[in-house]
């Protein structure tokens, strides 16, 4: 299936905002941790861990994507991109 | 630019391995702070537009590549919650693909006007060269080299290179920014320039002047060009 722009963009967002509840998810167990800190940290740990795998494999899209289409973008690209 | 942003992301990624809770609510305020300048300068249906020429040859296809399914391993009715709450935003979120169709038509006016006023400004300068020379040339009152030379400097000044300014902003601006100008005000904007120059043109023969070399013209007319600018 060809990735055109504007479904990349979606892509992009869809992930920005999986990326906030995972974040929204993680502080609300850092709460729980700091009002409770008999608790286990196991299960913030792991949540902490998803969100660094979900991050670092949203910047890897991202950075490929953005490159290009940075390139292309208007007269400014190739600084854009070189910067 | 977009070095400085991938290395953004690394050292957010780093932080973000820190068990501390404190350190933890930082990274994430930073995180969060990035993804929406992310939106606010870079994800937008201005930069990722279908009209750029080879996204297809690039195969940004092969770059797709989903997520692990993040809510898989959510739970919880708060976690449903903040799911729905983003689906939700994400379905409100306008997802146009504008076509920018640039307004080149004021751009051509602006053109035009800068040959015109050019040629005369020009032509002005050489009538006033040749009645140094041939004195006779002078007619008065309203052609003498006096009131003539400064009519030449206004014409080059504020019709040639005052129009040309305003097509070469009218048309890079527009490349820059990805608009288009209003039209009625981009009309505005060349009608009222051609009449300041057409009421220079007019009131510096006639011999009213301030008498200030380059701010001749009289006060109404400065008025205008600080309105129509």
């Amino acid at each position: 299936m060809t990735m055109t722009p504007s479904r990349a963009l979606t892509e992009l967002i869809a992930q920005h905002d999986s990326l906030r509840v995972m974040m929204d998810l993680c502080e609300d167990l850092a709460d729980d941790l700091d009002a409770h800190p008999e608790a286990d940290p196991m299960t913030l740990t792991r949540e902490l861990a998803r969100l660094r795998l979900a991050f670092d494999a949203h910047n890897k899209f991202e950075e490929q994507l953005l490159r290009p289409v940075l390139l292309e973008h208007d007269s400014f690209g190739p600084v854009r991109s070189s910067g | 630019m977009i070095e400085d942003h991938v290395h953004e992301h690394r050292a957010i990624g780093e932080r973000l391995s820190s068990p501390a809770t404190a350190a933890l609510r930082d990274v994430i305020e930073t995180l969060r702070a990035h993804l929406d300048a992310e939106e606010r300068y870079l994800l937008s249906s201005k930069v990722l537009r279908d009209d750029l020429r080879d996204h297809r040859r690039r195969g940004l296809a092969q770059s797709l590549r989903l997520l692990p399914s993040n809510a898989q391993g959510l739970r919880g009715r708060r976690v449903r919650t903040a799911l729905e709450r983003a689906r939700r935003l994400r379905e409100a979120r306008p997802m146009s693909n504008e076509t920018i169709r640039y307004d080149d038509a004021i751009v051509r006016k602006f053109v035009t006007a800068t040959m015109v006023w050019g040629a005369v400004g020009t032509l002005v300068g050489l009538w006033c060269a040749l009645q140094l020379a041939a004195p006779s040339l002078n007619v008065g009152p309203y052609f003498t080299f006096g009131r003539l030379r400064p009519l030449h400097t206004n014409a080059v000044i504020f019709a040639f290179a005052g129009n040309g300014i305003f097509a070469a902003v009218y048309y890079s601006s527009q490349r820059l920014l990805k608009a288009r100008p209003l039209a009625r005000l981009s009309s505005i904007h060349f009608w009222g320039w051609q009449t300041i120059i057409a009421a220079a043109a007019i009131t510096l023969p006639l011999g009213f002047t301030q008498g200030k070399e380059y701010a001749e013209l009289e006060w109404p007319i400065d008025i205008a060009i600080a309105v129509i600018w």
